[in-house]
């Protein structure tokens, strides 16, 4: 008996199978918890502010995981994030509302777009390393924006355009959803679609993070060269990376457009960037569900900061001069929480939710001494990891 | 040996949620409709409570970022005149006006969000800062049949429904600019005239101002230089307007753009007219080194005339209610807040606050007359609709208020309104 | 002829603005290795901190700049030391600097309102003009600084003691340490520099000429991140030489190039040039090629 289990145990790792995603009974209830919520929340929340920030967090998120595949399990730090974002966006724009093409071209289509200039700029982009990366994927953000600009029967110029896109599948129209005797209100259906889209993604990067490739990613991510040794090839593997994670942010920018409904390059610029780098590492590096967290996170800090508002004095009232304005107020409390994120606790906010003693894949190795801030470590500079993959 | 637990707790869940559905609305069946009487009682709608009987409205603006102080003012402006309204019991004497603000930070992406923000609390919006969030916001606005007012001169929204118009718009405050200067002889049929303005529709109009300007009077037009709106170096578009030695140049920038222009100007010693509108004139310029050349060099477009003229009524108003000389981006506010007023006026007179009353309103009003303050906005429907053809036109003096000096106030093209503007 | 002679010394002076806004960058790349976005807040705090003390408490304009400089210095060092000293990768220090200066700027502008001040600044509108070229007086002073402050930083890092234990700490910091190399007195020297270097460069960037001490200065900064990737992004000759390089080009690319290439073309040019100098150099012109061993 035994040894029949033991050998197939072994055959099992042998084929390197990954393990099952919903493994414990804890996860499934959550799964279905969170696809209840998606209906839920919506049906039963009518104010549209809420909904609104809530969508647009989603619709970060779905860039953020994009993002989070690239720098958190592949390593690799971007800056031109916005970049495909924008992309998405416009073509978006020109496929659904110029052309007039369903929702079911039009968005993927224009994933597809951003995945591809993903192609086009990643063999260039992987020679490069560190900071280096980080400026030139920030030169690809202005030269999206001067081209966009530049492209006014495509973009509408420097002032963008409204965006006419259908958002509906067959009979269903998000932006009108007729349920039996309900009517939904646009931002109750767009809630609803967007997450969805959202959930629909975390499962395809879930599978992705534990597959071949992704498991390839995350051992060039903390050592190269041991990689390499091992057999994976880099340029494949860092190129999927880079594919992936541009689609995802140009099926993000596709949602962005019909969210708000009206798009202009500046607004794909650096400030959007680093929120999604924010968002991932707030959220925390490396972890599915750390996008979601830390796009929540960061939609909510404006709509605090404006609650706080008229309890701190040092906040200017509108037609004062002087003082910290309500949305300055929201970039300081933005900028504080970064640092102080960073500096206590790097795992992010995915970290609270992680039960204590489980070693799990860290944030990108580093070759100086051991952070002080992270968890107990073997030795500076390895990382352990366990097989398959938790939270 | 399956966990059948997570799946069945999870189907009661959802039963249970769906079932508690509290947000939703029936699909309507008929056309819901307003008062339908013009003597019908006035209804509480998203902003207005027959309880309290405040009638809130927006406003959409820039409180932070570089262009707070003037957007600033211009919300002391409104609230100035919201204040000398409320004075006298509210509209329609009985209902007092109340402001509530957002913050676009000039960017529409965020104009959009802060306007779900506040949709339900205000009935209209009395202000939105910023062609490009106002364009953000038509969709949305038409969706939710709700009315605003853009604090722009763009005279393409002129035609649309859901917005209220206020002011001159920009191809005739260049056009009346220019006839003035070619009466006075600044300028004549041998003059080069030139423009340095945006890549965009304010741009455009700008630019088909000057030339219906050079087909009328005769001058030659000469090159359209361009930059962003980031831009800190001139040095490039100043050279060609040198080399092509251009006697007057319409300027299309704000006033970020102003000290660096200047800069550029003096290091290649050039000097022409330069026509522009009074938001390219910070209040800080005059204790700066760039104030004797904007002295020289400068004509703006503006409303009202001197800003310490009390013998124009809204002038009159606007410094008892501030207690100081108001600037021109108070006469600014202020002079939004009037159309704001007639509009709420005409709608609390035919019953009825909602989207579509303003709009009915605006329908049934003829045209806005300004307390002085500029010339009258015609209204009407939406095709009649005309912004005034009016400009004040002023000298840059940092010793007046405001640094304007009037030269002519309210002035109007000889040859009439311009085709379209 | 004229033309020309007069875009390239406008090239050479916004080539100088942007060696300064790099050389910051590239000190602190050189100690601690790391990106270091909160040169923003440096600028920031440097003009608005000048205007305050020149332009409210009186100062006279270089006794303001002096003292802008050593107060922004010591942030910059206090800032490593409590902040940056606890992070331990590249990637981390790359955002806890950006959210520095996200936090810094809004503050600092709503102490100081408004949108174009005074700086006070002794040059003003001036005009120098040799043969038919104009050059603002504030150039011709920043071009000959620039030259001075390159020098000195050569002769800096390769005579002195101080100079020799930043060489050395950046490449093997244990080494250094055995060989009683302070590393905290060596990263606080160069975060110090860095600090005065920004604020030098905010205050430039906001004299008469410049456009005013106004918000949105720590933009800036940010533009020159284009020049030490070109220039190497440990380098300081790279920077100056990077600066130069770019500023020329940009000039006569927005002065050359046609209409129908679209507006804002000269933002771009940075960018374009250095991917072109990356493809042929993928460490920047005077970056060193990094050699990996196992």
């Amino acid at each position: 008996m035994t040894l029949t289990t033991t050998g197939a145990a072994l055959a099992r790792h042998a084929r390197g199978r990954a393990p099952r995603l919903f493994d414990t009974p804890l996860k499934k209830i959550l799964a279905i918890a969170f696809l209840v919520a998606i209906i839920a929340i919506p049906l039963n929340v009518a104010d549209s502010y809420i909904l609104t920030v809530l969508t647009t967090a989603a619709i970060a998120a779905i860039a953020a995981t994009g993002l989070n595949l690239l720098t958190g399990y592949a390593g690799q730090i971007s800056l031109g994030h916005a970049f495909f974002v924008g992309a998405g966006a416009f073509c978006g724009q020109v496929l659904g509302g110029q052309l007039g093409l369903p929702f079911l071209l039009w968005l993927p289509l224009s994933a597809l777009f951003a995945g591809a200039l993903g192609a086009v700029v990643a063999p260039f982009a992987l020679r490069l390393k560190g900071p280096y990366l980080a400026i030139v994927s920030l030169g690809l953000v202005f030269i999206g924006i001067y081209a966009a600009r530049n492209l006014p029967t495509l973009t509408g110029g420097l002032n963008g355009t409204v965006v006419t896109a259908p958002v509906s599948i067959g009979v269903l129209d998000f932006a009108a959803l007729r349920v039996g005797p309900f009517l939904l209100s646009r931002e109750q259906g767009m809630f609803i679609l967007c997450w969805l889209v959202l959930a629909v993604i975390l499962l395809a990067v879930a599978n992705i993070v534990r597959s071949r490739s992704g498991r390839a990613m995350q051992a060039f991510r903390d050592h190269d060269l041991a990689a390499e040794v091992l057999g994976a090839r880099r340029l494949p593997t860092m190129m999927n990376a880079f594919i992936v994670s541009s689609a995802l942010g140009g099926l993000s920018g596709g949602l962005l457009g019909v969210e708000l409904q009206y798009i202009r390059p500046e607004n794909f610029g650096l400030d959007l960037s680093i929120q999604y780098v924010a968002i991932v590492v707030i959220g925390g590096l490396a972890s599915i569900w750390g996008p979601v967290l830390g796009a929540l996170f960061i939609g909510l800090v404006p709509v605090i900061a404006i609650r706080l508002a008229d309890v701190l004095p040092f906040i200017s009232k509108p037609g004062e001069q002087g003082g910290v304005s309500v949305s300055g107020f929201g970039l300081v409390v933005y900028g504080v929480l970064i640092v102080v994120f960073l500096l206590f606790r790097r795992g992010g906010l995915i970290s609270f939710f992680r039960r204590p003693g489980r070693r799990r894949p860290l944030a990108p190795a580093t070759t100086q001494a051991a952070a002080a801030a992270s968890p107990p470590d073997p030795a500076p500079g390895i990382t352990t990891h366990e097989e398959g993959h938790s939270l | 040996m399956r966990d059948r637990t997570p799946g069945a707790i999870g189907i009661v869940a959802a039963a249970a949620l769906l079932l508690t559905s509290c947000a939703v609305q029936t699909a309507p069946t008929a056309p819901s409709g307003g008062a339908t009487a013009a003597s019908a009682t006035l209804a509480s709608v998203p902003g207005f409570s027959l309880s309290d009987g405040v009638i809130h409205v927006g406003e959409m603006t820039a409180l932070s970022g570089p262009i707070a102080p003037s957007a600033n003012e211009q919300v002391a402006g409104q609230q100035a005149y919201y204040d000398i309204v409320n004075a006298k019991g509210g509209i329609a004497g009985k209902y007092p006006v109340k402001v509530i603000t957002a913050d676009n930070q000039y960017n529409p992406q965020l104009a959009v969000q802060e306007y779900q923000r506040i949709k339900d609390q205000v009935v209209m919006l009395s202000g939105i800062l910023g062609d490009a969030s106002t364009e953000a916001l038509l969709p949305i606005l038409k969706q939710n049949k709700a009315v605003a007012l853009p604090s722009t001169q763009s005279s393409r929204f002129t035609a649309q429904e859901n917005l209220g118009m206020t002011f001159t718009s920009y191809q005739s405050n260049v056009w009346n600019a220019l006839s003035y200067l070619f009466e006075k002889g600044r300028i004549s049929k041998s003059s080069t005239v030139c423009s340095m303005v945006q890549a965009d529709q304010s741009g455009q109009a700008r630019q088909d101002a000057l030339e219906h300007a050079g087909k009328e009077l005769g001058f030659t037009v000469g090159p359209k230089t361009e930059f962003a709106p980031t831009d800190s170096a001139f040095t490039a578009q100043i050279q060609t307007l040198k080399t092509a030695k251009c006697d007057l140049v319409v300027f299309g920038g704000a006033n970020g753009n102003v000290p660096n222009v200047v800069a550029a100007a003096t290091q290649l010693d050039y000097a022409p007219i330069w026509e522009t509108e009074f938001f390219s004139i910070a209040q800080s310029f005059k204790d700066t080194d760039i104030a004797t050349y904007l002295k020289e060099n400068f004509v703006v477009t503006g409303l009202a005339g001197d800003l310490d003229d009390t013998s124009i009524e809204g002038i009159k108003l606007l410094t008892e209610k501030l207690g100081k000389t108001p600037t021109m981006q108070n006469v600014y506010g202020f002079m939004q807040a009037i159309t704001a007023t007639t509009i709420l006026e005409k709608a609390v007179q035919l019953g009825d606050l909602s989207g579509a009353g303003l709009m009915k309103a605006m329908d049934g009003i003829e045209k806005i007359e300004y307390l002085g303050l500029n010339g009258d906005m015609t209204y009407g429907p939406v095709a009649k609709r005309l912004q005034p053809d009016t400009s004040s036109i002023f000298s840059y003096d940092p010793t007046a208020p405001g640094s304007l000096k009037a030269l002519t106030a309210q002035y109007v093209a000889p040859k009439g309104r311009g085709p379209g503007f | 002829m004229t033309e020309f002679l007069q875009t390239l010394t406008s090239g050479v002076a916004l080539g100088s603005l942007y060696a300064v806004l790099a050389l910051g960058f590239v000190i602190v790349a050189r100690a601690s290795g790391i990106l270091n976005l909160a040169q923003g807040s440096f600028v920031v705090l440097g003009a608005y901190l000048a205007y305050a003390l020149i332009h409210q408490a009186g100062l006279p304009f270089w006794a303001g700049v002096m003292v802008a400089m050593a107060a922004v210095a010591l942030f910059a060092v206090l800032l490593e030391a409590f902040v940056l000293h606890r992070v331990s990768d590249h990637f981390a220090a790359l955002l806890v600097t950006f959210g520095v200066t996200i936090a810094v700027a809004p503050v600092i502008t709503g102490i100081w309102p408004g949108d174009s001040l005074n700086l006070g600044d002794p040059w003003a509108l001036s005009v120098l003009r040799i043969g038919g070229i104009g050059i603002t007086a504030r150039d011709a002073t920043l071009i000959p600084i620039t030259a001075v402050l390159l020098l000195g930083f050569f002769l800096f890092f390769r005579y002195t003691r101080v100079g020799l234990s930043l060489r050395a700490t950046a490449i093997d910091s244990e080494a250094a340490m055995a060989q009683g190399v302070s590393t905290r007195f060596v990263y606080g020297i160069s975060w110090g520099i860095a600090g005065a270097l920004g604020a030098f460069g905010g205050i430039m960037l906001s004299t008469t000429v410049g456009g005013g001490v106004r918000p949105g200065l720590e933009v800036y900064a940010f533009l020159a991140l284009p020049v030490i990737i070109l220039g190497g992004l440990e380098s300081p000759l790279g920077a100056v030489v990077g600066g130069l390089i770019i500023g020329i080009v940009q000039q006569f690319a927005v002065s050359l190039v046609p209409e129908s290439w679209g507006s804002g073309f000269s933002e771009v040019v940075p960018y374009l040039v250095m991917l072109a100098i990356l493809l042929i150099r993928p460490a920047g012109l005077f970056g060193r090629r990094e050699v990996r061993r196992a």
